[in-house]
């Protein structure tokens, strides 16, 4: 799929006319078309199922659109280095990359998993409230303590993963 | 404090600063006013660790409080807390630019917000300041505010229960369950004798049996003896059918009692719960949770509880009879015991989990079909039934799966238990019949032995399959105690106030709320709406209109600021007198099933016939209820007669001007009808309005005009107030909305509709 789509851009990737940056306060700020436009935030339309893509460049202060970016590859190296770093510090949803158990301790559930942030473990008292489907094979999974976490493609994980999740899922 | 102490010395115990530095260290950190922790550290990897404000700067402390990174307080231009999705950051403007000085996942973002004012004050005072670190910090730091802790172990409670699940252990479960049964608990004792009495008739005949066959065997037999134990036998088995009718029927009339009480508690629980509990939940599932949980703890209480007793009576009973019988067989026969015991516990902990996947796949099937009911028309008018069933099809697969894998596991270990089970009863007959036939054993013991192990094998087996049934109640309960124990966001509290006289004045205080708590809707709100004043909130959709009104209700309390009433705060009203003060007329009205004159005496049950009459007729709605052949006693609601979009409004509005209340708040009410009935409306809400604080929500501005006052919101804020004109004048915000909804209504004509 990813493949399909990635030759279809290299054909015709052309770069916007935006510039981004963070000012020495350390906001992010734009200039579109030669004009600037002061401090901006950025929205990832797709936060889950497309990261990178379809970007929504928005004023700070009004969140008024001021540009839907198909894609990051559309930015100046630069500006997409510091886009980067904006959505990376703006989205704090760590995704689960391995599931080392999950077990039902008294009426509790515990889950020891591996994340893009590292190791953690994630108390729920609750499951069943605890996940919720965002599409097909993708979870957000909330703990008791309302931290969230992402988890989708438990299929491509290894296979200690898949059975615990089986377990449950 | 005492912590920052014990810190400081492993600091420089670890590090061999010396000592003298460690001291003043220590001593600065003891003057922390403000500890606040984080969890992500800079490599964005989780780690735990805490920031420090004392009156002179803010350090950065590692799990274990050594000192990280300091920045003195001439450093700091500016503080920023920056607020992302599902977290957030504090970020420290100094000269040489942005630092991030910590980073936190969303459990912490409350206690940032409500330490910035703080944060800010610090970083505006010219020097540090003598005495008020230790005011400061007497107040709660970091993570305690906005937690709650368990009544029970004192463990931090995220989801504001009152007690943590971790207390509510099998055993206190398997108490709070019983509980129920106490009401009835001389039914329950009578039930227990009877279950005694039929213990020991099972047990007996067999007996008998023995001393039937040795009578025979014995060469000494006798007729008389023979009938003696014939007819002993039979009153025997006269008695205990007796007894066990007795045992259903006391069962049938306590489990149903019973039954009636869990529901009813549930229900109860359901309704005392606060608007946000039901925000982020499907409802079907409480339909199932209040039905089929409590019938499950039903059948533990009636029919689970007492078997398992009697079948742990009955194992006792058996193996003291075997031990009387022949006590070294007996022996030999309890090996596989242990084994089996083990078995159980291998067993255990897998039957709970499958159970627990197996309810939820059950509750995802109840889901899909109550989604595809409540949206039925969506689903009709897209025609996506296919769609529907193709999902009904993958929930329903998925139970089906979970319910083979844990028969699965059941039929792969029951035989098992047989097996063993008819091995020890070979092995019986093997030397039982060797010491028959050496003769140290009679004929009839070695039957009522060998019969005897059977009914032992039979709890045993039964212990096995039961576990599967607890795991059952112990999940239902668990669900039904959940519900019984969440505590409702928005709590009355114990010293709440009944209010007598209302003015109607009501008063917001820099009220911030977010229903997801990484958004506020509202933001730092100050509003005073006079007493009798007519208000009209205008503002484009999600600008917070809708929320400030459920504010105002108390369906949710403020995440910060507050919200008066006659000078009190909403949290300190009782909520049954808060709400019988509030008149609401809702968008979407709701109709219960019954007639037209119970739906408009919803809220005042007490109204006579002439007083609903009254009502109608202030609303305008007397008229068309007249023109309906059962006129007042019309049904309505789900399954009664249709009424138009107007319609219900105005039954909305009778039901407003029935209960008389100080405050009035009107939802769009005239979104969606035609230009006559918005007239008929618009006179019986003038008719309405008039001599109460009124709250009103329009998307037509033009029906706004005879407020007093115009607040317009715009992203969760004030950003005008004024009469019509003075708005329309001053050509902002409300001039263009105005405008642009003049152009609106232009273009239908335009267009040629």
């Amino acid at each position: 799929m990813s493949n399909n789509s990635n030759l279809v851009f290299m054909n015709r990737i052309q770069l916007y006319d935006v510039l981004l940056y963070h000012s020495r306060e350390g906001y992010l700020k734009a200039v579109l078309g030669g004009e600037q436009m002061g401090r901006v935030k950025l929205v990832r339309c797709f936060p889950y199922s497309m990261p990178d893509r379809l970007i929504s460049i928005r004023t700070a202060d009004t969140g008024k659109e001021l540009l839907l970016l198909p894609s990051l590859d559309h930015l100046q190296e630069e500006s997409r280095s510091a886009a980067m770093l904006e959505l990376e510090r703006e989205y704090m949803i760590p995704r689960i990359e391995r599931i080392l158990s999950i077990r039902k301790k008294g009426p509790e559930w515990i889950w020891s998993v591996d994340t893009d942030y590292g190791p953690s473990t994630l108390h729920m008292s609750i499951l069943h409230e605890g996940i919720h489907e965002l599409a097909d094979g993708r979870w957000i999974v909330t703990d008791d303590d309302g931290r969230r976490f992402e988890l989708s493609n438990v299929d491509r994980m290894d296979k200690q993963s898949r059975e615990q999740w089986g377990k449950i899922g | 404090m005492a912590r920052a102490k014990e810190t400081d010395n492993s600091r420089s115990a670890e590090y061999g600063i010396r000592e003298g530095e460690a001291a003043v260290l220590r001593q600065r950190l003891a003057g922390a006013w403000l500890r606040l922790p984080a969890d992500i550290n800079e490599a964005r990897q989780f780690q735990s660790y805490e920031i420090v404000f004392t009156d002179r700067e803010m350090a950065v402390l590692d799990g274990q409080g050594r000192l990280q990174r300091r920045y003195s307080k001439g450093m700091i231009d500016e503080i920023e807390l920056r607020e992302g999705i599902a977290g957030g950051s504090l970020n420290l403007l100094t000269r040489d630019g942005m630092r991030e000085a910590a980073r936190f996942t969303l459990p912490h973002m409350e206690a940032y917000r409500e330490a910035m004012p703080r944060i800010t004050a610090w970083l505006d005072e010219p020097l540090p300041l003598p005495g008020a670190g230790a005011v400061l910090a007497a107040e709660p730091t970091g993570t305690a505010a906005g937690h709650h802790a368990c009544r029970v172990c004192g463990r931090r409670l995220w989801h504001r229960r009152t007690k943590c699940l971790r207390c509510s252990n099998k055993y206190m479960m398997v108490r709070r369950i019983l509980a129920y049964a106490r009401p009835h608990r001389k039914l329950m004792i009578a039930s227990g004798v009877l279950l005694l009495v039929s213990i020991v008739f099972e047990l007996l005949p067999t007996y008998l049996m023995k001393l039937l066959i040795d009578n025979f065997t014995s060469g000494g037999g006798s007729p008389s003896v023979l009938m003696g134990i014939i007819i002993a036998m039979a009153s025997i088995h006269l008695v205990g059918t007796g007894v066990s009718m007795a045992r259903s029927f006391i069962g049938l009339r306590f489990g149903g009692k019973l039954m009636g009480d869990i529901r009813k508690h549930a229900f109860e629980a359901i309704m005392r719960l606060s608007m946000s509990y039901f925000d982020r939940r499907q409802v079907s599932q409480f339909i199932s949770r209040v039905q089929n949980d409590t019938e499950e703890l039903k059948q533990f209480l009636t029919d689970g509880f007492i078997q398992f007793l009697s079948q742990v009576l009955m194992a006792v009973g058996v193996l003291g009879l075997l031990f009387y019988l022949n006590a070294p067989l007996t022996w030999m026969i309890l090996i596989p015991v242990p084994f089996l015991a083990g078995g159980f516990l291998w067993l255990w902990p897998r039957i709970r989990i499958m159970w627990y996947s197996q309810w939820m796949s059950i509750m995802n099937v109840n889901n899909v079909i109550g989604e595809a009911l409540q949206g039925i028309r969506v689903i009709k008018a897209f025609a996506q039934e296919k769609r529907e069933k193709e999902r009904f099809a993958k929930a329903n697969d998925t139970l089906v799966k979970r319910m083979i894998s844990m028969g699965n596991l059941w039929m792969s270990v029951s035989p098992l238990f047989s097996l063993v089970i008819a091995a020890f009863g070979l092995l019986v007959w093997y030397s039982g019949g060797k010491s028959v036939l050496q003769g140290g054993m009679s004929l009839g013991t070695l039957t009522a032995y060998a019969s005897y192990l059977v009914m032992f094998f039979g709890p045993l087996q039964y212990f096995g399959a039961s576990l599967n049934m607890i795991n059952r109640v112990m999940g239902s309960a668990e669900r039904i105690f959940e519900l019984m124990d969440a505590a409702s966001d928005t709590p009355d509290r114990e010293d709440a106030v009944q209010l007598t006289a209302v003015r109607g004045e009501i008063r917001f205080n820099g009220v911030r709320y977010g229903y997801d708590k990484s958004r506020a809707v509202l933001k730092d709100m100050d509003l005073t709406i006079k007493p009798g004043e007519m208000i009209g909130l205008v503002g484009p959709s999600g600008a917070g209109k809708s929320t400030l009104i459920n504010l105002v209700c108390r369906f949710y309390d403020p995440d910060g600021g507050s919200i008066t009433l006659d000078g009190i705060d909403l949290r300190d009203i009782a909520q049954e007198s808060l709400r019988s003060r509030i008149g609401v007329v809702l968008q979407e009205t709701f109709l219960f099933d019954g007639t037209i004159a119970q739906n408009i005496a919803y809220g005042k049950k007490d109204a006579s016939p002439e007083g609903i009459i009254e009502a109608a007729r202030l609303a305008n709605a007397h008229g068309f209820i007249c023109g309906l052949p059962e006129g007042y006693e019309t049904g309505v609601g789900e399954r009664g007669h249709r009424l138009s979009g107007g319609e219900k409004q105005r039954i909305a509005i009778a039901r407003a001007v029935l209960l008389d209340p100080e405050i009035l708040i009107l939802d769009e009410a005239t979104a969606s009808v035609d230009t006559e009935t918005e007239r008929a409306i618009q006179e019986a809400l003038a008719r309405l309005v008039r001599g109460r604080t009124t709250i009103a929500i329009a998307h037509r501005l033009s029906t706004l005009r005879d407020a007093d006052r115009l607040i317009v919101l715009e992203q969760g804020r004030i950003v005008e107030t004024g009469t019509h004109e003075e708005l329309y004048r001053s050509k902002r915000t409300y001039y263009r909305l105005v405008e642009s909804q003049k152009q609106m209504t232009d273009s239908p004509s335009e267009v040629g509709i």
